[in-house]
C-alpha cells in the first residue's frame, strides 16, 4: 500500500472534518430544532434548546397513529421498485452491453429520452391512465411511475460497467462450459457489484423521498406514502418546529439503515477494487 | 452481495401479493356514508373531525370521512373525475375561489340555491354581510363559504408605544393614509450602528395574495375596486400611484420588509418573532403571534382610506354533480359546520370569522381586539375572482417585484403595468 | 424481462405520445372542453414569452455554475475519502446524510435559516458582532440564485461523491504502486493516472450532474418560489406553473420538449466528450 506523509494525513482529515460540520449541521439543528417550543424557534433564535419539549412530536401523534401505516407504505413502494429496478437494470444494462440486437441504438435513445423528459409534463397523462385502468391508490400504481424516473439512469450505469469489463473473463467462462445466461449469473453480476450498490443507493435516494408522483397517485391513507403524509402536517403555514420534527421522522429510518449496513457497502465497493 | 439480491427479489415477490390486498377498501353495508375533502389546516382549524363525530351522533346510520387533500393539484383532478361522473368525495373545502370558478364554469358542481334549495330552510339572513357573496360564482350560489376572513393590518403595540405612536388612551394613533403609514413604518424602523436593520416598520403580502392586497386599498378608499367597466381593478387614479410611491419608499429605505417576495410566510413570520411591528395581510394574523408578543400588546387597525371598507373572501364548500348524497351532506353543512361549536371556535380560536351572524356577535364579544376593525368589517365585500386569477397574481408579483426595489421605475410605470396586465388576462 | 419490459413500455408510452400532441395544440385543461390543433404556435409563442426567456437564461445560468462545482468538489471529497483510510465512517456518514433528507422538507428549513429578519444566519452574524455582513439573503436576486445553488449542492453532493469514489476503488492498486515507482506523486498522480482511469465515471457523474442541474425544480419552488422577481425561475418550475397553475397544458407540453431537448443535447455532449479522450 502507500504511504502517506504525517502532515498529508492531517491535511486530509482537517478538510474532511471541515466537509463534514458543513454537511452536518443543518441537520443537527434541525433535530435540536424539533425540540424546541415555538417561541424559542421564532423569537429567541437559538441553536441548542435551552429547554428540551416534546410538544412537536406530542403534535404529530395527537393526529392518528397511522404513522406506522405510512412508514410501511414507504418501505413497500421503496424496496419493490428499488429490487425491480436492480433486476431490470442489470439485466438492460448486461444486454444492451453484451448482447447486441436489432434496434439496439433506438431502443437506447429512447431510454436517454426518457430520462431526459421533465416527469411533470406527463403526470396529467398518467394520472388519466391510472383512472382509467384502475390503478389510482394502489401500490403497483405509484411504482410503476417511480420505476420510470429511476430505471433509465440505471440501466446507463450498468450498461457502462458491463462495456467496462474485460471480456475474457466471460469468454474463459463459456470454455469452462457455461452458458450466456450462467456466466452472467456467476461471473458477471459479482464483477458488477459496486455498480450495484449505486443502483441500490440511487434509487433508494429517489423513491424514500418522492412527493410529487405519490402526492397525486395516492390519496388514501393506505397507501400514502410518509413523505406525503408529513406534508399533511402543515397548517397554513408551516410551525418550524412540527416541520424540523417531521424532518426528523423521516430520515431515522433511512439513517439507521445506513449506519447497520454502511461496514457492507464500504466493503462491497473495497471489494470490487481488488478486482478491478 | 448476491444473497442481498436474491433477499430482495424474493422480498418483491412477497409484497407484490400485497398489491391486491391493498387495493381493497372494505365497503360499509347499510350505512350511508359521506365523503368531506379538505386540506389539512381546515380540518385542523374549522374542527372538521369534531361536526363529524356531532354529526355521527345525531345521524347513527350515517358515516362521515374526511379525507385530507394533500395541496392544490390534486383539485384539478378533480376536474378529470367529475367530467367522467364519478367522485371519491361528496363535500369539498376550497382555500379561495380560483378552483370554484373553473368548476362552476365546466358544470361540474350543483348551485346551492338554484339545484339543491338550500336556502328554503336556511335564510339568507342568518349570514354576516358580504359572506355568502365569496360564493357567489359565475351567476350563481355555487360556493357556500364556511369562513371568511377580511383584510386589515395587525400591529404591535409595544413598538408603537416606544416610537410614541399611541394616544393617551393607549390607542395607536391613527393611520389615515399611505404617507402616514410611511411615516409610521419610519419611526418604527430601528437600526444599529453599522446601518444594518434590527427592526423593521411594516410587512405588506407581496406574496400569495398581492391582488387581495391591492384591491382591498382600492376598495378602501372608494368603496369599489372595480373601474367603469366593472372588472378592471380602479389603478389609474393618484391615490393608487401615491400607495404604491409609499410602499416603493418603504422598500428601498428599508422600512419595509421585502420577506413576501420570496416566501408567503416570511412576513407574519417576522411578525410573530417580533421584528416587525405592522403586518398588512389577513387580519387573523395577530392571533398566531399571540404565544410570542402576548395579546396585550397586539392590536388591530383598518386599511387606510377614506371610505374605510375592507375585503373579504371566503373558504369555499362545494358539491360535485357527481356526488349522490347532495342532500345529506347539506344537512351536514347546516346542522354541524353551521353549528355553534365549529363556528365560534374557529373564531375565537383562530380569527377565521363566522359567517353565521349569531355566533358571530357571540365570538366578538370575547375577542376585543377584532373592534379596532369592527367599522371596517360591517362595509365588507368579497373581490371577483378572474378566470386566470393566478395569472393575474403572478403578473403582479413580477411588477410589484421588480418595481419596488427599482429606482428607474416611478409608480406611474407600475400603474401602466397593471393595466397592461389587466387587459391580456381572462376574467 | 420482455413482459414487463411491454409494461414499462406502454406505460411510458402512452403519456409521451399524448404529451406529444399537446406540445402541438391549445388546451387549458380547466375551461377548453376540447383541445385545438394549431400547429407550432406554441413553440413560437415561447420565444416572445418574458416568462419562458426568463427561466431558461437562468436554467442556463444554474446549470453552468452547478455543474462545475458539483463536479469539482464531489470529485476532490472523494479523493481525500479515498486517502482517509482510518476513522472514515463518520465522514462518510455525514457526507451522505443529505442524501436521505426529504428535499421539499429541508428546503423550506433553509429558507427559515436564511430568512432576513429571524433566520438563524443572520442572527449568527450579529451574534459574533459582523451585522454589517447581514443581507437579505433570499429577497435580493443576486444572493437568492446563490443560496439556491449552495443549498442545492448540499444535498447532491453526497451521491456524486459515492460515484467518484467507487470509479477510484476500481483503479487497480498496481497502477498505483507502478505509478509511485517511477516518481508520479501529488498532481502527477491525479493527472497522470487517476484522471484517466475513471474516464466512465466521468461520464456518468456528468449525466447525472447535467440531469439534476437541467431538471432542477425543488430547491428554487421551495427556497424562493422562482422569485424575487423570477430571478431564480428555472424551467422545469415555469412548466409546472403552466401546467397545474395556469391548466395551459399544450403550452406546458411545448416547454417540455424543449428542456428535454436540451437535457438531450447536454447528455450526448458529454458522452462524445467521455469518449473523445479515451
Amino acid at each position: 500500500m502507500r504511504r502517506q506523509s504525517k502532515s498529508f494525513s492531517l491535511f486530509v482529515t482537517i478538510s474532511l472534518l471541515v466537509i463534514s460540520l458543513v454537511f452536518i449541521l443543518p441537520i443537527v439543528f434541525c433535530i435540536f430544532t424539533s425540540f424546541k417550543e415555538s417561541t424559542e424557534i421564532i423569537r429567541d433564535i437559538t441553536f441548542f434548546p435551552r429547554k428540551w419539549s416534546s410538544v412537536n412530536y406530542g403534535y404529530i401523534f395527537a393526529r392518528g397513529a397511522k404513522y406506522l401505516q405510512y412508514y410501511l407504505n414507504t418501505i413497500i413502494i421503496t424496496v419493490c421498485s428499488v429490487a425491480i429496478t436492480l433486476v431490470l437494470s442489470a439485466l438492460a444494462g448486461y444486454s444492451f452491453a453484451r448482447l447486441p440486437f436489432r434496434g439496439n441504438r433506438l431502443i437506447l435513445s429512447l431510454i436517454l429520452f426518457l430520462l431526459a423528459f421533465p416527469l411533470c409534463a406527463i403526470l396529467i397523462p398518467i394520472y388519466m391512465m391510472e383512472f382509467e385502468i384502475g390503478l389510482l391508490n394502489t401500490y403497483l400504481g405509484i411504482i410503476l411511475p417511480n420505476l420510470l424516473c429511476i430505471l433509465p439512469f440505471s440501466i446507463f450505469i450498468m450498461r457502462g460497467t458491463f462495456i467496462d469489463m474485460s471480456s475474457e473473463l466471460e469468454d474463459s467462462a463459456e470454455i469452462d462450459g457455461c452458458n450466456a445466461p450462467q456466466a452472467f449469473l456467476h461471473i458477471m453480476l459479482p464483477l458488477a457489484q459496486n455498480a450495484l450498490i449505486i443502483v441500490l443507493v440511487s434509487g433508494f435516494y429517489n423513491v424514500w423521498g418522492e412527493y410529487t408522483i405519490a402526492k397525486t397517485l395516492a390519496s388514501k391513507d393506505s397507501i400514502m406514502p410518509i413523505s406525503v403524509a408529513l406534508t399533511l402536517l402543515k397548517s397554513e403555514d408551516w410551525n418550524y418546529g412540527v416541520l424540523a420534527a417531521a424532518i426528523t421522522m423521516s430520515i431515522i429510518p433511512p439513517i439507521t439503515i445506513f449506519a447497520i449496513f454502511q461496514d457492507k457497502l464500504v466493503e462491497g465497493m473495497t471489494a470490487g477494487s481488488i478486482k478491478g | 452481495m448476491k444473497k442481498a439480491f436474491v433477499f430482495l427479489l424474493v422480498l418483491a415477490i412477497a409484497i407484490s401479493t400485497v398489491f391486491a390486498a391493498g387495493a381493497n377498501e372494505s365497503a360499509d353495508g347499510g350505512k350511508k356514508k359521506i365523503t368531506i375533502g379538505a386540506e389539512s389546516w381546515e380540518i385542523n382549524k374549522l374542527f372538521l373531525e369534531h361536526a363529524a363525530e356531532e354529526f355521527e351522533a345525531a345521524h347513527p346510520d350515517v358515516e362521515v370521512e374526511i379525507v385530507t387533500i394533500a395541496d392544490q393539484t390534486k383539485l384539478a383532478n378533480y376536474i378529470l373525475d367529475w367530467g367522467r361522473g364519478t367522485t371519491d368525495v361528496d363535500l369539498v373545502f376550497l382555500d379561495g375561489g380560483i378552483f370554484s370558478v373553473e368548476y362552476a364554469s365546466k358544470g361540474l358542481i350543483y348551485d346551492f340555491e338554484k339545484d339543491l334549495d338550500f336556502f328554503a330552510d336556511f335564510p339568507k339572513s342568518k349570514f354576516t354581510p358580504g359572506s355568502l357573496e365569496t360564493g357567489f360564482i359565475k351567476g350563481g350560489q355555487y360556493g357556500l363559504p364556511v369562513i371568511y376572513e377580511v383584510y386589515g393590518i395587525s400591529i404591535n403595540k409595544a413598538m408603537f408605544e416606544e416610537a410614541g405612536l399611541l394616544d393617551e388612551n393607549g390607542d395607536p394613533l391613527p393611520i389615515k393614509t399611505w404617507d402616514d403609514f410611511y411615516n409610521a413604518a419610519e419611526k418604527l424602523t430601528k437600526k444599529d450602528s453599522s446601518g444594518t436593520v434590527t427592526q423593521v416598520g411594516g410587512t405588506i403580502q407581496f406574496g400569495n395574495n398581492l391582488h387581495i392586497i391591492l384591491g382591498s386599498a382600492i376598495y378602501a378608499q372608494f368603496g369599489d375596486a372595480y373601474a367603469e367597466d366593472g372588472i378592471t381593478y380602479n389603478v389609474d387614479n393618484d391615490y393608487v400611484r401615491n400607495m404604491i410611491g409609499a410602499w416603493q419608499k418603504g422598500i428601498q429605505n428599508g422600512y419595509l420588509s421585502q420577506a413576501t417576495f420570496v416566501d408567503n410566510a416570511g412576513g407574519r413570520n417576522g411578525f410573530k418573532a417580533g421584528q416587525i411591528a405592522m403586518c398588512f395581510e389577513a387580519a387573523g394574523r395577530w392571533m398566531e403571534a399571540v404565544d410570542t408578543i402576548g395579546v396585550d400588546n397586539l392590536a388591530l387597525i383598518p386599511i387606510p382610506g377614506d371610505f374605510g371598507g375592507t375585503v373579504c373572501f371566503g373558504c369555499q364548500m362545494v358539491i360535485p354533480k357527481a356526488s349522490k348524497n347532495a342532500d345529506l351532506v347539506c344537512q351536514f353543512i347546516k346542522e354541524a359546520l353551521y353549528g355553534e361549536y365549529v363556528q365560534v371556535n374557529t373564531f375565537g380560536q383562530y380569527g377565521k370569522m363566522s359567517v353565521i351572524q349569531e355566533y358571530f356577535d357571540k365570538a366578538l364579544d370575547e375577542t376585543p381586539i377584532w373592534n379596532g376593525i369592527a367599522d371596517s368589517m360591517s362595509k365588507a365585500q368579497p373581490l371577483k375572482e378572474y378566470e386566470e386569477s393566478q395569472k393575474f397574481l403572478n403578473g403582479l408579483n413580477q411588477i410589484f417585484q421588480g418595481g419596488l426595489v427599482s429606482t428607474t421605475t416611478t409608480p406611474a410605470d407600475m400603474v401602466n403595468q397593471i393595466l397592461d396586465l389587466s387587459a391580456s388576462i381572462r376574467k | 424481462m420482455l413482459p414487463t419490459c411491454i409494461v414499462l413500455f406502454v406505460f411510458v408510452v402512452y403519456p409521451v405520445c399524448y404529451t406529444f400532441i399537446l406540445a402541438f395544440s391549445k388546451y387549458n385543461f380547466a375551461f377548453d372542453r376540447n383541445m385545438t390543433f394549431i400547429g407550432v404556435q406554441n413553440f413560437i409563442d415561447m420565444f416572445k414569452d418574458n416568462q419562458f426567456l426568463a427561466a431558461l437564461k437562468n436554467t442556463m445560468e444554474f446549470t453552468l455554475y452547478m455543474f462545475v462545482i458539483l463536479v469539482v468538489l464531489s470529485l476532490a471529497i472523494a479523493l481525500l475519502l479515498f486517502n482517509k483510510k482510518e476513522h472514515s465512517w463518520f465522514f462518510r456518514i455525514s457526507i451522505f446524510m443529505p442524501i436521505v433528507v426529504p428535499a421539499s422538507l429541508i428546503c423550506i428549513l433553509f429558507s427559515f435559516m436564511l430568512a432576513d429578519n429571524f433566520g438563524i444566519i443572520n442572527k449568527f452574524l450579529m451574534d459574533i458582532g459582523l451585522s454589517r455582513f447581514t443581507h437579505n439573503w433570499l429577497t435580493d436576486g443576486e444572493t437568492a440564485k446563490w443560496c439556491v445553488i449552495i443549498v442545492e449542492i448540499w444535498g447532491k453532493v453526497g451521491f456524486c461523491t459515492i460515484l467518484f469514489l467507487s470509479g477510484l476503488q476500481n483503479i487497480s492498486v498496481d497502477l498505483f504502486e507502478a505509478a509511485e515507482l517511477d516518481g508520479a506523486i501529488g498532481w502527477k498522480k491525479l493527472v497522470y493516472i487517476i484522471i484517466p482511469n475513471i474516464r466512465e465515471t466521468f461520464v456518468v457523474v456528468g449525466i447525472w450532474a447535467i440531469l439534476q442541474c437541467l431538471k432542477l425544480f425543488v430547491t428554487p419552488n421551495v427556497l424562493t418560489n422562482g422569485g424575487p422577481a423570477n430571478s431564480t425561475l428555472v424551467m422545469y418550475q415555469n412548466i409546472y406553473n403552466t401546467a397545474f397553475n395556469y391548466f395551459e397544458m399544450g403550452y406546458a407540453a411545448a416547454q417540455a420538449f424543449v428542456l428535454t431537448a436540451l437535457v438531450m443535447i447536454f447528455s450526448i455532449l458529454n458522452m462524445k466528450i467521455g469518449k473523445k479522450e479515451a
